[in-house]
């Protein structure tokens, strides 16, 4: 009698749900510091000190990961950032 | 002279608008709605910034660009509406009301042309940090439009704080 293998599908779905993905702000010459950070306060409902300390890595380095989780959750928060014209993506955590 | 006050029901009250202002004002939109394409690549951009990842751009230019597209119109809308509100006063000047609930929408809008002016005219950050010259040039008159609205924003941005 074979051995019974197990699902493939299954593996591949907890694989799925188990992928962090991050949310990513970029910089942007043309937003005013200010409008990030009021941007940031309301989105992800940060004290005005977190949302300028993510507001000035954005500013000094580029770029600044402001949430992770799912990507249902990390979808709605790009939704949301786009709604205010933050240039801001999606990745996979590695 | 412009002034600004803030009535007891939170609504903005702009008085001593110089025609040639409210002018500006009133052109806020035009650079969002140019169809330029590097505007609509600045206000839609991807949420993704690996190819592999493609088909979530393909999702979102179908089901979320819509309403991205619709957010912004209606907030410039809203702001074209309280121009169009303003009423002259006696010296020549214009006074227009911000009510609270459009506070969001100028946002929005101030927000989404300075950035299309920027896609259209690729501001340097000197040229950020410059007076304008000559005014009949479209780049130095965008210029002046976008610090015109940068520092209304930046104004507006300390009332809803």
């Amino acid at each position: 009698m074979p051995a019974i293998e197990t699902p493939a599908t299954e593996t591949g779905e907890k694989s799925a749900l188990d992928t962090v993905w991050n949310v990513v702000v970029h910089n942007d010459p043309v937003n005013l510091m200010s409008y990030v950070t009021l941007v940031f306060q309301r989105v992800f409902g940060f004290s005005k000190s977190k949302a300028e300390k993510h507001m000035m890595e954005v500013h000094n380095a580029g770029r600044s990961i402001v949430w992770s989780g799912n990507r249902e959750h990390a979808e709605l928060y790009v939704q949301q950032l786009h709604g205010h014209l933050l240039l801001s993506t999606l990745e996979k955590s590695s | 002279m412009a002034s600004v006050r803030i009535l007891d029901d939170g609504t903005v009250l702009f008085e001593g608008i110089a025609p040639q202002l409210l002018h500006i004002l009133s052109r806020m939109h035009e650079a969002a709605e140019s169809g330029d394409s590097e505007v609509e690549d600045r206000l839609f951009p991807s949420p993704v910034s690996v190819t592999s990842e493609d088909h979530i751009a393909e999702d979102w230019k179908a089901f979320v660009e819509p309403d991205l597209q619709s957010g912004f119109l209606s907030a410039r809308e809203a702001v074209a509406a309280d121009l169009r509100g303003a009423d002259k006063t006696k010296g020549g000047d214009f006074a227009f009301r911000i009510p609270p609930k459009h506070l969001d929408h100028w946002l929005s809008a101030l927000t989404q042309s300075r950035l299309a002016l920027n896609a259209i005219h690729h501001f340097t950050e000197d040229d950020m940090n410059r007076s304008t010259a000559d005014l009949d040039d479209p780049r130095e008159f965008a210029l002046m439009q976008s610090g015109i609205y940068g520092s209304m924003l930046e104004w507006l941005i300390s009332i809803v704080e």
